[in-house]
């Protein structure tokens, strides 16, 4: 099982935190959380946490479609 | 007419946002800013060493996207070159941060007053650093920026690429990113000219 593949059963709820957390060899819920989100998924139930609203806006503003997809 | 200007630009201060991409053939997504890009020497060497950037994706990107990034000249980096000619081996080590640190400062006492910096990173030893203490600075790292581009319509595919690039990883247990941060009061960066 591929990291990616644990954090998607996790994610869907088709594995516990004890089993993700016996995968990755981690003892603490809390690494286990900050693991999920630094790899830009989340935890079961969880909204995900937004990109603040100001840091949005600036993107809005410096970014453009990709080349092709205007 | 009046027009909006926006006086920001994209700080890349580490090696893993762009080798992360290159390593799924996504580099295309730099393309994505219309704001210039800022890599300092230091990383720029380190992104396109031949252990980072063994097929040459990363110096082919370089120069595909020409005058939209600036490589930023440092004392560090100007060091280093004259250490590899002279034959030597410098140990790169910390290297690219202190370069950064030394283009941060640059940009903290020399740096227009309305500057905007968003900086894309991915190593957490950044926030530690000068350019995530800048006024007005953004900080996002790979994963918060592939979302948040998803989330804005820019490119359809966040979830997948977020994917394919935990897909590549070999040790979960080296995370090498951080959620984006950010601080307040940015919407201050828009400066109004007339044209």
């Amino acid at each position: 099982m591929t990291l990616a593949e644990m954090l998607d059963r996790l994610e869907g709820g088709r594995i516990g935190h004890a089993a993700a957390m016996r995968w990755l060899g981690i003892d603490s819920l809390n690494e286990l959380v900050e693991i999920v989100h630094l790899n830009g998924r989340q935890m079961p139930g969880h909204r995900p946490m937004p990109v603040a609203p100001e840091t949005r806006a600036l993107l809005r503003r410096i970014t453009q479609p990709l080349p092709g997809r205007r | 007419m009046a027009r909006k200007i926006v006086d920001a630009a994209v700080i890349i201060p580490d090696a893993g946002p762009v080798l992360t991409l290159a390593r799924i053939d996504r580099l295309d997504l730099f393309e994505t800013f219309s704001a210039l890009i800022h890599i300092v020497d230091q990383v720029q060497y380190e992104i396109t060493k031949a252990a980072n950037d063994p097929d040459g994706k990363v110096g082919a990107w370089l120069h595909r996207m020409g005058n939209r990034i600036t490589i930023v000249e440092t004392l560090v980096g100007f060091g280093f070159r004259i250490k590899l000619e002279r034959g030597e081996t410098p140990r790169g080590g910390n290297l690219g941060e202190i370069a950064v640190d030394e283009y941060a400062t640059e940009l903290a006492l020399r740096g227009a007053p309305g500057f905007v910096p968003l900086v894309l990173f991915e190593d957490p030893d950044v926030l530690e650093t000068r350019v995530a203490r800048l006024a007005r600075v953004h900080l996002l790292n790979t994963a918060a920026w592939i979302r948040a581009l998803a989330d804005e319509g820019i490119i359809p595919d966040g979830a997948a690429l977020l994917d394919a690039i935990n897909a590549q990883r070999k040790s979960p247990l080296m995370p090498i990113e951080r959620p984006g941060r950010t601080k307040p009061g940015a919407l201050a960066m828009v400066a109004e000219a007339k044209r």
